[in-house]
Protein backbone atom coordinates (compact mmCIF):
# COMPACT_ATOMS: atom_id res chain seq x y z
CA UNK A 1 0.00 0.00 0.00
CA UNK A 2 1.41 3.38 -0.98
CA UNK A 3 0.79 6.41 1.20
CA UNK A 4 -0.51 8.65 -1.54
CA UNK A 5 -3.34 8.17 -4.05
CA UNK A 6 -5.47 10.47 -6.17
CA UNK A 7 -8.61 9.09 -4.52
CA UNK A 8 -9.45 7.02 -1.45
CA UNK A 9 -12.74 5.13 -1.24
CA UNK A 10 -14.06 3.73 2.01
CA UNK A 11 -16.10 0.56 1.51
CA UNK A 12 -15.91 -2.11 -1.20
CA UNK A 13 -19.67 -2.56 -1.69
CA UNK A 14 -21.50 -1.80 -4.95
CA UNK A 15 -21.20 1.99 -4.46
CA UNK A 16 -17.49 2.01 -3.64
CA UNK A 17 -16.48 -0.42 -6.38
CA UNK A 18 -18.48 1.43 -9.06
CA UNK A 19 -16.82 4.71 -8.02
CA UNK A 20 -13.36 3.11 -8.00
CA UNK A 21 -13.90 1.67 -11.46
CA UNK A 22 -14.68 5.09 -12.97
CA UNK A 23 -11.67 6.72 -11.33
CA UNK A 24 -9.27 3.92 -12.27
CA UNK A 25 -10.62 3.76 -15.84
CA UNK A 26 -9.86 7.48 -16.22
CA UNK A 27 -6.23 6.76 -15.35
CA UNK A 28 -6.09 8.04 -11.78
CA UNK A 29 -4.75 6.11 -8.82
CA UNK A 30 -7.41 4.91 -6.41
CA UNK A 31 -7.56 2.64 -3.39
CA UNK A 32 -10.64 1.04 -1.81
CA UNK A 33 -10.43 0.40 1.92
CA UNK A 34 -12.54 -2.56 2.99
CA UNK A 35 -13.01 -3.38 6.65
CA UNK A 36 -13.65 -7.09 6.13
CA UNK A 37 -11.30 -9.74 4.83
CA UNK A 38 -13.08 -9.65 1.47
CA UNK A 39 -15.92 -7.74 -0.22
CA UNK A 40 -19.49 -9.03 0.05
CA UNK A 41 -19.55 -10.04 3.71
CA UNK A 42 -21.51 -9.92 5.92
CA UNK A 43 -24.78 -9.99 3.99
CA UNK A 44 -27.33 -7.30 4.86
CA UNK A 45 -29.55 -7.45 1.82
CA UNK A 46 -32.56 -9.16 0.21
CA UNK A 47 -30.49 -9.46 -2.98
CA UNK A 48 -33.31 -8.54 -5.40
CA UNK A 49 -32.57 -6.16 -8.24
CA UNK A 50 -34.32 -4.84 -11.34
CA UNK A 51 -32.71 -6.32 -14.42
CA UNK A 52 -33.25 -3.32 -16.69
CA UNK A 53 -31.69 -0.90 -14.21
CA UNK A 54 -28.77 -3.22 -13.52
CA UNK A 55 -27.96 -3.76 -17.16
CA UNK A 56 -27.78 -0.02 -17.77
CA UNK A 57 -24.82 -0.08 -15.38
CA UNK A 58 -22.99 -3.36 -16.00
CA UNK A 59 -23.27 -6.52 -18.07
CA UNK A 60 -24.95 -9.41 -16.28
CA UNK A 61 -22.83 -12.42 -15.38
CA UNK A 62 -24.28 -15.89 -14.81
CA UNK A 63 -21.94 -16.49 -11.87
CA UNK A 64 -23.81 -14.08 -9.58
CA UNK A 65 -27.41 -14.60 -10.70
CA UNK A 66 -29.34 -17.03 -8.51
CA UNK A 67 -32.81 -16.64 -9.99
CA UNK A 68 -34.56 -14.76 -12.78
CA UNK A 69 -37.84 -13.15 -11.78
CA UNK A 70 -40.88 -12.80 -14.05
CA UNK A 71 -43.60 -11.70 -11.68
CA UNK A 72 -44.29 -10.15 -8.32
CA UNK A 73 -47.27 -11.18 -6.22
CA UNK A 74 -48.71 -9.10 -3.39
CA UNK A 75 -50.81 -10.96 -0.85
CA UNK A 76 -53.17 -9.16 1.53
CA UNK A 77 -54.28 -9.97 5.06
CA UNK A 78 -57.28 -12.02 3.80
CA UNK A 79 -55.35 -13.77 1.03
CA UNK A 80 -56.37 -11.31 -1.71
CA UNK A 81 -53.72 -11.31 -4.42
CA UNK A 82 -52.45 -8.96 -7.06
CA UNK A 83 -49.97 -10.20 -9.63
CA UNK A 84 -47.63 -7.93 -11.54
CA UNK A 85 -46.21 -9.61 -14.62
CA UNK A 86 -42.75 -8.38 -15.37
CA UNK A 87 -41.11 -10.55 -18.04
CA UNK A 88 -37.35 -10.76 -17.42
CA UNK A 89 -37.94 -8.09 -14.82
CA UNK A 90 -35.51 -8.92 -12.10
CA UNK A 91 -32.76 -11.00 -10.63
CA UNK A 92 -32.04 -12.41 -7.24
CA UNK A 93 -28.31 -12.02 -6.83
CA UNK A 94 -25.62 -13.81 -4.93
CA UNK A 95 -24.33 -10.68 -3.21
CA UNK A 96 -21.10 -12.32 -2.08
CA UNK A 97 -20.15 -13.12 -5.65
CA UNK A 98 -21.68 -9.90 -6.98
CA UNK A 99 -19.73 -7.60 -4.66
CA UNK A 100 -16.58 -9.58 -5.31
CA UNK A 101 -17.11 -9.24 -9.07
CA UNK A 102 -17.59 -5.47 -8.86
CA UNK A 103 -14.46 -5.05 -6.74
CA UNK A 104 -12.50 -7.23 -9.14
CA UNK A 105 -13.76 -5.10 -12.03
CA UNK A 106 -12.40 -1.97 -10.32
CA UNK A 107 -9.07 -3.70 -9.69
CA UNK A 108 -8.99 -4.84 -13.33
CA UNK A 109 -9.28 -1.20 -14.39
CA UNK A 110 -6.20 -0.36 -12.30
CA UNK A 111 -7.65 0.29 -8.83
CA UNK A 112 -6.25 -1.04 -5.56
CA UNK A 113 -8.26 -2.98 -3.01
CA UNK A 114 -7.05 -3.12 0.58
CA UNK A 115 -9.05 -5.50 2.77
CA UNK A 116 -8.86 -5.77 6.57
CA UNK A 117 -8.50 -1.97 6.57
CA UNK A 118 -10.71 0.42 8.52
CA UNK A 119 -10.89 4.11 7.66
CA UNK A 120 -10.67 5.71 11.08
CA UNK A 121 -10.45 9.44 10.76
CA UNK A 122 -10.10 12.16 8.14
CA UNK A 123 -7.69 15.07 8.46
CA UNK A 124 -8.53 18.49 7.12
CA UNK A 125 -6.24 21.25 5.96
CA UNK A 126 -7.33 24.56 4.42
CA UNK A 127 -11.00 23.57 4.19
CA UNK A 128 -10.26 20.31 2.41
CA UNK A 129 -9.83 16.73 3.48
CA UNK A 130 -6.22 15.79 2.84
CA UNK A 131 -5.62 12.40 4.42
CA UNK A 132 -7.18 9.47 6.20
CA UNK A 133 -5.92 7.32 9.06
CA UNK A 134 -6.25 3.63 8.39
CA UNK A 135 -6.21 0.81 10.89
CA UNK A 136 -5.01 -2.55 9.58
CA UNK A 137 -6.17 -5.78 11.16
CA UNK A 138 -2.84 -6.49 12.80
CA UNK A 139 -3.10 -3.18 14.66
CA UNK A 140 -0.81 -1.22 12.33
CA UNK A 141 -1.90 2.37 11.69
CA UNK A 142 -1.00 4.37 8.65
CA UNK A 143 -1.95 7.64 7.01
CA UNK A 144 -2.92 7.86 3.34
CA UNK A 145 -2.99 11.18 1.50
CA UNK A 146 -5.41 11.87 -1.34
CA UNK A 147 -7.02 14.70 -3.28
CA UNK A 148 -10.53 13.37 -3.03
CA UNK A 149 -12.39 10.92 -0.78
CA UNK A 150 -15.53 8.87 -1.28
CA UNK A 151 -17.42 7.41 1.68
CA UNK A 152 -19.32 4.31 0.61
CA UNK A 153 -19.29 2.63 3.98
CA UNK A 154 -22.90 1.56 4.21
CA UNK A 155 -25.74 2.45 6.47
CA UNK A 156 -23.56 3.01 9.54
CA UNK A 157 -21.50 5.56 7.57
CA UNK A 158 -19.05 6.38 10.27
CA UNK A 159 -16.84 8.35 7.90
CA UNK A 160 -19.52 10.83 6.83
CA UNK A 161 -20.43 11.42 10.47
CA UNK A 162 -16.84 11.91 11.50
CA UNK A 163 -16.54 14.39 8.65
CA UNK A 164 -19.38 16.43 10.10
CA UNK A 165 -22.53 15.26 8.35
CA UNK A 166 -25.48 14.77 10.65
CA UNK A 167 -26.78 11.50 9.26
CA UNK A 168 -28.22 10.16 12.49
CA UNK A 169 -31.11 7.81 11.77
CA UNK A 170 -34.16 8.27 13.97
CA UNK A 171 -35.15 4.85 15.13
CA UNK A 172 -38.90 5.44 14.99
CA UNK A 173 -38.88 6.36 11.30
CA UNK A 174 -36.45 3.67 10.19
CA UNK A 175 -37.41 0.17 9.28
CA UNK A 176 -35.65 -2.74 10.92
CA UNK A 177 -35.28 -5.92 8.93
CA UNK A 178 -34.58 -9.50 9.76
CA UNK A 179 -34.01 -12.05 7.03
CA UNK A 180 -33.43 -15.77 6.95
CA UNK A 181 -32.08 -17.76 4.07
CA UNK A 182 -34.28 -20.82 4.10
CA UNK A 183 -33.31 -24.10 2.57
CA UNK A 184 -35.13 -27.40 2.16
CA UNK A 185 -38.28 -25.58 1.00
CA UNK A 186 -40.23 -25.52 -2.24
CA UNK A 187 -40.72 -22.14 -3.94
CA UNK A 188 -41.56 -20.75 -7.38
CA UNK A 189 -38.11 -19.65 -8.60
CA UNK A 190 -39.59 -17.06 -10.97
CA UNK A 191 -41.80 -15.13 -8.57
CA UNK A 192 -41.23 -12.82 -5.66
CA UNK A 193 -43.92 -12.57 -2.99
CA UNK A 194 -44.86 -9.72 -0.69
CA UNK A 195 -47.19 -10.18 2.27
CA UNK A 196 -48.81 -7.12 3.81
CA UNK A 197 -51.22 -6.57 6.67
CA UNK A 198 -51.04 -5.89 10.34
CA UNK A 199 -50.94 -9.47 11.53
CA UNK A 200 -48.00 -10.64 9.43
CA UNK A 201 -46.09 -7.38 8.96
CA UNK A 202 -47.34 -4.45 11.08
CA UNK A 203 -46.40 -1.21 9.29
CA UNK A 204 -44.10 -3.01 6.86
CA UNK A 205 -43.99 -6.06 4.66
CA UNK A 206 -42.73 -9.59 4.50
CA UNK A 207 -40.99 -10.82 1.38
CA UNK A 208 -39.98 -14.10 -0.24
CA UNK A 209 -37.18 -13.80 -2.78
CA UNK A 210 -36.31 -17.20 -4.26
CA UNK A 211 -32.66 -18.13 -4.65
CA UNK A 212 -33.48 -21.46 -6.32
CA UNK A 213 -36.36 -23.93 -6.38
CA UNK A 214 -35.61 -24.93 -2.83
CA UNK A 215 -34.10 -21.94 -1.14
CA UNK A 216 -35.18 -18.35 -0.60
CA UNK A 217 -34.49 -15.17 1.31
CA UNK A 218 -37.47 -14.67 3.57
CA UNK A 219 -37.42 -11.37 5.37
CA UNK A 220 -39.56 -9.03 7.39
CA UNK A 221 -39.25 -5.27 7.72
CA UNK A 222 -41.37 -3.40 10.25
CA UNK A 223 -41.65 -0.17 12.14
CA UNK A 224 -42.95 -0.74 15.60
CA UNK A 225 -43.07 0.91 18.97
CA UNK A 226 -42.51 -2.28 20.91
CA UNK A 227 -39.28 -4.15 21.39
CA UNK A 228 -38.22 -4.71 17.87
CA UNK A 229 -35.85 -7.63 18.15
CA UNK A 230 -38.32 -9.95 19.82
CA UNK A 231 -41.18 -8.71 17.66
CA UNK A 232 -39.33 -9.27 14.39
CA UNK A 233 -38.12 -12.70 15.32
CA UNK A 234 -41.49 -13.86 16.66
CA UNK A 235 -43.40 -12.63 13.62
CA UNK A 236 -40.94 -14.11 11.14
CA UNK A 237 -40.78 -17.43 12.98
CA UNK A 238 -44.58 -17.63 13.05
CA UNK A 239 -44.77 -17.05 9.32
CA UNK A 240 -42.14 -19.65 8.58
CA UNK A 241 -43.72 -22.23 10.84
CA UNK A 242 -47.03 -21.75 9.06
CA UNK A 243 -45.76 -21.57 5.49
CA UNK A 244 -42.48 -23.46 5.28
CA UNK A 245 -42.68 -26.58 7.37
CA UNK A 246 -39.37 -28.39 7.64
CA UNK A 247 -37.38 -25.38 6.50
CA UNK A 248 -33.77 -25.10 7.51
CA UNK A 249 -32.40 -21.67 8.41
CA UNK A 250 -29.07 -21.60 6.58
CA UNK A 251 -28.18 -17.98 7.24
CA UNK A 252 -29.46 -14.85 8.95
CA UNK A 253 -29.07 -11.21 8.05
CA UNK A 254 -30.46 -8.01 9.44
CA UNK A 255 -30.39 -4.36 8.59
CA UNK A 256 -31.90 -0.95 8.63
CA UNK A 257 -33.79 1.03 6.02
CA UNK A 258 -33.20 4.68 6.82
CA UNK A 259 -35.28 7.60 5.66
CA UNK A 260 -34.15 9.43 2.53
CA UNK A 261 -32.66 12.64 3.89
CA UNK A 262 -32.10 14.74 0.78
CA UNK A 263 -29.10 16.23 -0.96
CA UNK A 264 -27.25 17.46 2.11
CA UNK A 265 -26.21 13.86 2.83
CA UNK A 266 -24.16 13.49 -0.36
CA UNK A 267 -21.16 15.73 -0.04
CA UNK A 268 -19.08 17.76 2.37
CA UNK A 269 -16.18 19.61 0.73
CA UNK A 270 -14.09 17.03 -1.14
CA UNK A 271 -15.70 14.04 0.57
CA UNK A 272 -18.38 12.51 -1.62
CA UNK A 273 -20.86 10.12 -0.03
CA UNK A 274 -22.56 7.36 -1.98
CA UNK A 275 -24.99 4.49 -1.56
CA UNK A 276 -26.60 3.65 1.78
CA UNK A 277 -24.10 5.96 3.47
CA UNK A 278 -25.82 8.89 1.70
CA UNK A 279 -29.25 7.39 2.47
CA UNK A 280 -29.55 6.99 -1.31
CA UNK A 281 -32.06 4.22 -1.22
CA UNK A 282 -35.72 3.71 -1.85
CA UNK A 283 -36.88 3.99 1.72
CA UNK A 284 -40.27 2.46 0.92
CA UNK A 285 -39.03 -0.91 -0.26
CA UNK A 286 -35.48 -0.72 1.04
CA UNK A 287 -34.13 -1.29 -2.48
CA UNK A 288 -30.59 0.00 -2.44
CA UNK A 289 -28.35 -1.88 -4.86
CA UNK A 290 -29.13 0.11 -8.00
CA UNK A 291 -29.16 3.43 -6.13
CA UNK A 292 -25.83 2.54 -4.55
CA UNK A 293 -24.28 1.60 -7.90
CA UNK A 294 -25.67 4.67 -9.64
CA UNK A 295 -24.65 7.12 -6.93
CA UNK A 296 -21.24 5.42 -6.71
CA UNK A 297 -20.76 5.75 -10.43
CA UNK A 298 -21.67 9.45 -10.42
CA UNK A 299 -19.46 10.06 -7.40
CA UNK A 300 -16.61 8.40 -9.31
CA UNK A 301 -17.25 10.49 -12.41
CA UNK A 302 -17.40 13.68 -10.32
CA UNK A 303 -14.10 12.70 -8.65
CA UNK A 304 -12.52 12.36 -12.09
CA UNK A 305 -13.66 15.88 -13.06
CA UNK A 306 -12.29 17.15 -9.76
CA UNK A 307 -8.93 15.47 -10.37
CA UNK A 308 -8.83 16.93 -13.87
CA UNK A 309 -9.20 20.37 -12.32
CA UNK A 310 -12.63 20.99 -13.82
CA UNK A 311 -14.28 21.77 -10.51
CA UNK A 312 -13.74 25.46 -9.84
CA UNK A 313 -16.28 26.13 -7.11
CA UNK A 314 -19.02 24.69 -4.95
CA UNK A 315 -21.65 25.16 -7.68
CA UNK A 316 -19.59 23.08 -10.13
CA UNK A 317 -19.29 20.41 -7.49
CA UNK A 318 -23.01 20.36 -6.63
CA UNK A 319 -23.93 20.17 -10.28
CA UNK A 320 -21.70 17.12 -10.77
CA UNK A 321 -22.44 15.45 -7.48
CA UNK A 322 -25.01 14.89 -6.23
CA UNK A 323 -26.66 16.98 -8.99
CA UNK A 324 -26.33 14.41 -11.75
CA UNK A 325 -27.39 11.54 -9.54
CA UNK A 326 -30.36 13.36 -8.02
CA UNK A 327 -31.38 14.67 -11.43
CA UNK A 328 -31.97 11.05 -12.36
CA UNK A 329 -33.16 9.56 -9.09
CA UNK A 330 -33.97 12.38 -6.66
CA UNK A 331 -37.66 12.79 -7.46
CA UNK A 332 -38.23 9.08 -7.22
CA UNK A 333 -36.45 8.81 -3.88
CA UNK A 334 -38.59 11.66 -2.54
CA UNK A 335 -41.76 10.04 -3.83
CA UNK A 336 -40.97 6.72 -2.16
CA UNK A 337 -40.55 8.55 1.11
CA UNK A 338 -44.09 9.99 0.71
CA UNK A 339 -45.39 6.60 -0.30
CA UNK A 340 -44.00 5.14 2.89
CA UNK A 341 -45.87 7.71 4.97
CA UNK A 342 -49.14 6.94 3.17
CA UNK A 343 -48.47 3.22 3.52
CA UNK A 344 -48.16 3.47 7.27
CA UNK A 345 -51.68 4.85 7.48
CA UNK A 346 -53.24 1.80 5.83
CA UNK A 347 -55.28 -0.62 7.91
CA UNK A 348 -56.10 -4.17 6.89
CA UNK A 349 -59.30 -3.18 5.05
CA UNK A 350 -57.34 -0.55 3.12
CA UNK A 351 -54.76 -3.16 2.16
CA UNK A 352 -57.45 -5.44 0.78
CA UNK A 353 -58.94 -2.60 -1.25
CA UNK A 354 -55.56 -1.43 -2.50
CA UNK A 355 -54.65 -4.94 -3.62
CA UNK A 356 -57.98 -5.36 -5.43
CA UNK A 357 -57.48 -2.02 -7.19
CA UNK A 358 -53.88 -2.95 -7.95
CA UNK A 359 -54.92 -6.27 -9.44
CA UNK A 360 -57.55 -4.50 -11.53
CA UNK A 361 -55.05 -1.99 -12.80
CA UNK A 362 -52.30 -4.51 -13.51
CA UNK A 363 -54.37 -7.07 -15.40
CA UNK A 364 -53.10 -7.34 -18.94
CA UNK A 365 -50.26 -4.87 -18.40
CA UNK A 366 -46.54 -5.42 -18.15
CA UNK A 367 -44.95 -3.52 -15.29
CA UNK A 368 -42.60 -1.78 -17.71
CA UNK A 369 -45.52 0.25 -19.10
CA UNK A 370 -46.47 1.59 -15.69
CA UNK A 371 -45.43 4.75 -13.90
CA UNK A 372 -45.54 4.40 -10.14
CA UNK A 373 -47.08 7.83 -9.60
CA UNK A 374 -49.90 7.14 -12.10
CA UNK A 375 -50.48 3.75 -10.56
CA UNK A 376 -50.78 5.30 -7.10
CA UNK A 377 -53.28 7.88 -8.27
CA UNK A 378 -55.32 5.22 -10.10
CA UNK A 379 -55.51 3.15 -6.93
CA UNK A 380 -56.43 6.07 -4.73
CA UNK A 381 -59.07 7.35 -7.11
CA UNK A 382 -60.67 3.96 -7.63
CA UNK A 383 -61.51 3.62 -3.94
CA UNK A 384 -63.29 6.50 -2.21
CA UNK A 385 -62.04 5.27 1.16
CA UNK A 386 -58.49 5.83 0.04
CA UNK A 387 -58.84 9.40 -1.15
CA UNK A 388 -57.85 10.61 2.31
CA UNK A 389 -54.43 9.07 1.67
CA UNK A 390 -53.88 11.27 -1.38
CA UNK A 391 -52.63 14.12 0.79
CA UNK A 392 -49.59 12.07 1.76
CA UNK A 393 -48.66 11.26 -1.81
CA UNK A 394 -49.35 14.44 -3.77
CA UNK B 1 -22.81 -0.45 30.58
CA UNK B 2 -23.74 -2.14 27.34
CA UNK B 3 -23.06 -5.78 26.77
CA UNK B 4 -22.76 -6.92 23.19
CA UNK B 5 -23.17 -10.56 22.31
CA UNK B 6 -20.81 -10.86 19.35
CA UNK B 7 -22.12 -14.31 18.44
CA UNK B 8 -25.59 -12.83 17.84
CA UNK B 9 -24.41 -9.62 16.14
CA UNK B 10 -24.78 -9.78 12.36
CA UNK B 11 -22.83 -6.56 11.78
CA UNK B 12 -25.65 -4.80 9.94
CA UNK B 13 -24.53 -1.41 11.24
CA UNK B 14 -28.04 -0.30 12.17
CA UNK B 15 -27.16 0.46 15.79
CA UNK B 16 -24.18 2.55 14.66
CA UNK B 17 -26.51 4.60 12.43
CA UNK B 18 -29.05 5.22 15.21
CA UNK B 19 -26.61 5.93 18.07
CA UNK B 20 -26.94 9.67 18.87
CA UNK B 21 -23.64 9.72 20.78
CA UNK B 22 -21.49 8.04 18.13
CA UNK B 23 -20.49 5.56 20.77
CA UNK B 24 -20.81 2.45 18.62
CA UNK B 25 -18.28 1.34 16.07
CA UNK B 26 -18.05 -1.65 13.75
CA UNK B 27 -14.54 -3.00 13.85
CA UNK B 28 -13.15 -5.85 11.74
CA UNK B 29 -15.47 -8.61 12.92
CA UNK B 30 -17.03 -7.10 15.98
CA UNK B 31 -19.19 -4.32 17.30
CA UNK B 32 -17.46 -2.10 19.83
CA UNK B 33 -18.91 0.39 22.27
CA UNK B 34 -16.90 3.37 23.51
CA UNK B 35 -17.94 3.28 27.16
CA UNK B 36 -17.02 6.94 27.80
CA UNK B 37 -19.41 8.13 25.10
CA UNK B 38 -22.32 5.78 25.81
CA UNK B 39 -25.14 7.34 27.83
CA UNK B 40 -27.16 4.13 28.05
CA UNK B 41 -30.07 5.78 26.22
CA UNK B 42 -31.14 2.35 25.00
CA UNK B 43 -31.87 3.28 21.38
CA UNK B 44 -29.50 0.61 20.04
CA UNK B 45 -31.03 -2.02 22.32
CA UNK B 46 -34.46 -1.04 21.00
CA UNK B 47 -33.31 -1.12 17.41
CA UNK B 48 -31.19 -4.29 17.20
CA UNK B 49 -33.14 -6.77 15.05
CA UNK B 50 -31.47 -9.78 16.66
CA UNK B 51 -31.29 -8.70 20.29
CA UNK B 52 -27.50 -8.74 20.42
CA UNK B 53 -27.22 -5.66 22.64
CA UNK B 54 -28.23 -5.66 26.29
CA UNK B 55 -27.72 -3.48 29.30
CA UNK B 56 -25.42 -5.01 31.85
CA UNK B 57 -25.35 -3.89 35.49
CA UNK B 58 -22.09 -2.24 36.41
CA UNK B 59 -22.06 -3.86 39.85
Amino acid sequence: MQDKYDAVIIGAGPAGSMAAYEIAAAGYSVIILEKHEKPGIPLACGEAVSRGSLEKLIESQKEWICAEINRAIVIGPDGTRATAVYQNGGYILDRKKFDYYLAKRAVGAGGMLACDSIGLELQKDGGKFVSIDVLKKGGERLRIEASIFIAADGVESKIARLAGIDNLVKVNIAEALLQYRLENISVDPEAIFFYVGNKIAPGGYLYIFPKSENSANVGLGIITETNRSKMLELLLNDFIKENFEGAYIADRACGLTPKYMGEKMFRIDNLLIAGDAARALDSFSGAGIINAMTSGRYAGLAAVEYLKGNVKNEEDFDRLYPGRFLGKRGEELKMYEKLKVAYRHLDDNDFIEVIKALDNYLTGKDVRQIKVSKLMMAIIMSRPRLVRLARYVV
Amino acid sequence: MLSIDQSYCLECGGCVAVCPEEALFLSFNSLECVVDLCTLCGICIFFCPVGAIKEKDAG
